[in-house]
């Protein structure tokens, strides 16, 4: 059976020399012969179709299939090593922001604040003030008694 | 990176809390204007831009100093003596997160000079003008720390 295959073949493409032709085209039917006779009228025809087959409005299929493809994300594209960098990055950040807004007005704040301050003698007084661009505060005693030099403050 | 954070934050509070081990020092300094200045005593160098900004004095001396426990197991009356002629009474009425509420008096001697209600926050002193003494003025430090 291969062996009829292999020659029908051969006798398709015009391969068989002319005693084989004969011999071959004898043991086959009438029905056969012809349909075969018109195989290569036939292919030429195939062949001639495909060349001329050719899609309606070929910018319009390309425009959508070049489309199709930017939409699709490619595959892991979110997790690439310098994406997750960025990411830790911007995390760090977020909470020194967070810390910074929490505590440092704590820092800021943090001054000494005199309420009052009053002297007991009725020739001197007492005035409060904060110290300017620092923390601390001042009391500023006026009117206390001299104490001259010879007189030993330890 | 939860136990960084958590540390940072941490670190952050106790920076500027106010703590139950604190301290208060005291000191009595005599500041004078000398050509050229004398040397500042190490304990009153960090004081000394702001007593040259605001007294205008460029010499310090250190006539005394002390610290004392403010976190001292509830007793609330403490008696800071710097020096032998002048000395505090500090009452601690009130421990916030960042302050010491104090009622503190000023003597000199048996003399009660000043009364004084203050919110003391951590390493931000407080500054007295006491009495002229000879060419110089006596300053009173209390600082928390």
């Amino acid at each position: 059976m291969k062996n009829f295959e292999s020659t029908f073949n051969r006798w398709l493409d015009g391969e068989l020399d002319e005693a084989e032709r004969r011999e071959f085209e004898s043991g086959l039917d009438e029905e056969t012969l012809s349909a075969a006779k018109a195989w290569p009228a036939t292919r030429g025809l195939l062949k001639e179709s495909a060349r001329q087959i050719s899609l309606p409005h070929p910018d319009f299929l390309n425009e959508q299939i070049r489309r199709e493809i930017e939409r699709k994300p490619a595959p892991d594209a979110a997790w690439f090593p310098l994406r997750r960098l960025l990411l830790a990055g911007a995390c760090c950040l977020a909470a020194a922001v967070v810390l910074t807004a929490f505590f440092l007005p704590v820092q800021n704040h943090a001054e000494t604040v005199v309420f009052m301050a009053e002297t007991v003698s009725p020739d001197a007084s007492a005035s409060t003030f904060q110290i300017p661009g620092a923390r601390g505060a001042v009391i500023w005693m006026e009117g206390m008694p001299y104490i001259p030099d010879e007189e030993r403050v330890q | 990176m939860r136990r960084l954070l958590l540390s940072a934050a941490l670190a952050l509070a106790s920076a500027t809390a106010v703590h139950a081990s604190d301290d208060i020092w005291s000191a009595l300094v005599l500041a004078t204007s000398e050509t050229p200045p004398a040397e500042i005593p190490k304990p009153l160098q960090s004081f000394s831009p702001t007593i040259k900004k605001v007294f205008g004095f460029n010499s310090l001396y250190l006539l005394g100093q002390k610290k004392r426990d403010l976190g001292n197991g509830g007793e609330p009356d403490q008696w800071l003596v710097p020096s032998r002629d002048f000395f505090f009474q500090v009452t601690c009425l009130a421990q916030e997160p960042t302050h010491y509420h104090l009622r503190i008096a000023l003597f000199r001697g048996k003399e009660l000079l000043l009364t004084t209600e203050a919110k003391l926050a951590r390493d931000a002193p407080l500054f007295i003008r006491g009495p002229q003494w000879g060419k110089g003025q006596l300053i009173l430090l209390l600082e928390v720390r």
